[in-house]
């Protein structure tokens, strides 16, 4: 599970009262892919636009958050317009955004306690039955 | 017509519905404006011929001499300018068998000749500005002539006749039978049947002797151009093999067939840095044709056994790992109940294209327990591993909730992708699922089996979606209300129905159900073994 889909995640149900609260992570095996080293001008180009595209409906709190559960301190707590505009922002974004996996753990809600399993990389948000409502 | 650079396109014989759907949908993926950049022109018809309900594998799609070397290029050499390929861009097109460019073209053979003199395809390729600055002079380029009869033989001295016709263009270049410079098509095309095979067959059954009647009627229409997509037979093929689904390690009963998994991506318009959604991912296969195309890939799906596949090597990540493709997301959760799991209708995807559960190889199934009411606490030392109850999610909803989850969560302009099962008595333009918010763009239909199909149906994002409608938006789902959503649903049913009516039904349903327990007996026995002996090797 990557950090962008923690990000638009969210327990809705009925008992976390349409909480907008993000899920906290903890984090068991995180995953890091390497960027490759040498990337052609179009992926690179591809990660800066795919970043600035995501960047608007990010919920940027929960990201840095996630992250830090994640083992990454890097991100800033604001963006500016102008960090907004920067490549080498954007490329970092891109790479905490899309190569950063949580292979095993478990996503918490903070309302309730509920909690959604993360195992080999897939997030299980499965709802009991009495929770469909 | 002069002023004009024509591309005669030839078709393959399958999916015969969705050509033309397909064939417009990568023109949008590539900027080409129909109708602007380009038009189709008539085919010619032969007098003889019954043409009102012919479908015909050929289109003509022609576009400005003036732009071609400019705004659009059909060289293989890269100019290093902006120029659209036409030849790349109609590739990726799944049901395109060729691609020529079209010298002359008349209602037989004299007519194409004719067609060739009176225009200037010869001069142009002498002159040879649209082969790029790459290309061999005029007269140092190799070639050959090939002949295409549909659905008819003719022997090599009858080719060999055709091929004498075009003489007159006079080649100074030498004849080379092996990947020359330009490979020359004729094409003799006749009436063909919906199998692909003439409605007048030049020979009869076994003998193979020669029908007169039928070898003495006039073609329906005599084309000859210039091959570009230059791998000649093989162009296709060798497109074709990287997407192919036997290389993949872990494969299920309901894996979308390749081919068609390919024209569905095409009609998504997906392209390399879109998202692309499937919410009833299975075993992946859609989104790994997505991720083959450069989209990033998003799945879900309610059935943990599916997603987790059949073991670390066997499964969806270990499919997008062969063809070194970074991983798709999946999760497992109930896209009945999208809203619960996902922030606000958040326009997240470019395309959505998705093989829902439609109950006949696979029910679908949604949260909530079997028979409302009876639903138990779960312990907290199960919950980690246990499998919340489904419930059978009627193939109606289904539709109804993947429409309004599209129009929630697509970006605007973007598209929905899906295919529907359908009976014969579906009607096309009332059954189909709709959304306010969604515009239909097309429906292809796909025979099955005698009384099934499935229809691949096309829908684009038109209006922005609002919460507050949101009853309103499910209700009005299905225009003729009960009705079509019944077509839809129990199509399990109806089809054991029907075959339930064939004769020979009764045995062939007793030596299933043998099979069936003789596995099962198998399989228990093989554990009782492996667990005796292991039971052995413990105590020893």
């Amino acid at each position: 599970m990557r950090l962008l889909t923690h990000n638009v995640l969210r327990n809705n149900t009925a008992a976390a009262a349409r909480s907008t609260a993000p899920l906290r992570i903890t984090a068991t095996e995180v995953r890091v892919d390497d960027p490759p080293s040498a990337p052609s001008d179009d992926a690179t180009r591809r990660e800066v636009a795919f970043a600035k595209h995501a960047l608007p409906i990010l919920d940027w709190d929960a990201l840095v958050q996630g992250a830090k559960a994640m083992g990454l301190d890097s991100l800033p707590p604001h963006v500016t317009p102008e960090l907004a505009e920067g490549e080498g922002f954007l490329r970092a974004l891109y790479h905490v955004l899309m190569n950063v996996h949580l292979v095993n753990g478990m996503l918490t809600c903070p309302e309730t306690g509920r909690e959604f399993p993360v195992t080999d990389g897939i997030c299980n948000m499965m709802l009991e039955e009495g929770e469909c409502e | 017509m002069n002023g004009e650079y024509s591309l005669l396109i030839e078709f393959v014989h399958r999916h015969l519905d969705f050509h033309d759907a397909e064939l417009l949908s990568i023109l949008e993926l590539h900027g080409i404006n129909n109708g602007v950049d380009c038009h189709f022109r008539p085919l010619p018809v032969g007098v003889s011929a019954q043409t009102s309900e012919l479908r015909r594998p050929f289109k003509i799609l022609s576009f400005a001499s003036s732009a071609i070397g400019g705004q659009f290029s059909v060289s293989d050499g890269n100019d290093g300018e902006k120029a659209i390929n036409l030849v790349s861009a109609l590739a990726r097109c799944t049901l395109i068998r060729s691609v020529v460019e079209l010298w002359g073209a008349g209602t037989d053979m004299e007519a194409c000749v004719k067609a060739i003199q009176n225009g200037n395809s010869l001069q142009r390729h002498q002159v040879g500005k649209h082969l790029g600055s790459n290309a061999k002079k005029y007269e140092d380029r190799t070639w050959k002539i090939s002949v295409h009869t549909l659905g008819t033989t003719y022997t090599r001295e009858e080719q060999s006749d055709m091929r004498y016709k075009f003489s007159f263009l006079a080649f100074p270049g030498k004849v080379q039978m092996k990947e020359p410079d330009d490979e020359y098509l004729f094409i003799r095309e006749v009436e063909l049947d919906s199998q692909g095979g003439a409605v007048y067959p030049r020979h009869s059954g076994v003998n193979r002797e020669i029908i007169p009647e039928n070898d003495a009627r006039p073609p329906l229409a005599c084309y000859f151009g210039r091959v570009l997509g230059s791998m000649g037979r093989n162009w296709r093929s060798q497109r074709i093999e990287q997407y192919s689904l036997k290389k993949r390690s872990y494969l299920g009963p309901t894996s979308m067939d390749s081919e068609l998994s390919l024209i569905m991506t095409n009609l998504a318009l997906i392209k390399p840095g879109t998202v692309c959604f499937d919410p009833f991912v299975g075993t992946g296969s859609i989104l790994l044709t997505a991720a083959l195309r450069g989209a990033y890939t998003f799945g879900t799906d309610i059935d943990l056994r599916v997603l987790r596949g059949r073991s670390k090597t066997e499964n969806i990540y270990s499919n997008f790992r062969q063809y070194n493709l970074s991983p798709p997301e999946l999760v497992r959760c109930d896209n009945a109940i999208y809203r619960r799991h996902f922030r606000e209708h958040l326009p997240l995807f470019d395309s959505i294209v998705t093989d829902p559960p439609y109950g006949i190889r696979a029910g679908a199934r949604k949260s909530g327990a079997r028979k409302d009411g009876e639903v138990r606490p779960i312990l907290d030392e199960h919950r980690y591993d246990h499998v919340a109850q489904t419930k059978p999610y009627a193939v109606s909803d289904v539709m109804a909730d993947l429409l309004n989850v599209a129009a929630m969560t697509l970006k605007m302009g973007g598209r929905l992708v899906y295919v529907i099962p359908s009976m014969r008595d579906f009607n096309e333009d009332e059954d189909l699922p709709r959304h306010e918010c969604l515009l239909l763009v097309s429906v292809c239909y796909q025979p099955l089996q005698t009384e099934l199909g499935r229809r691949t149906v096309t829908m684009e994002k038109i209006g922005e979606y609002d919460e507050k409608k949101r009853s309103f938006y499910l209700q009005n789902t299905w225009v003729n209300g009960i009705e079509s959503a019944e077509k839809v649903a129990n199509i399990r049913q109806k089809l054991l129905e029907a075959a339930k009516k064939r004769p020979g039904y009764e045995e062939k349903a007793a030596i299933r159900k043998q099979k069936r327990k003789a596995t099962k007996d198998a399989k228990k026995k093989a554990k009782r073994e492996a667990q005796a002996s292991e039971q052995d090797g413990i105590g020893s």
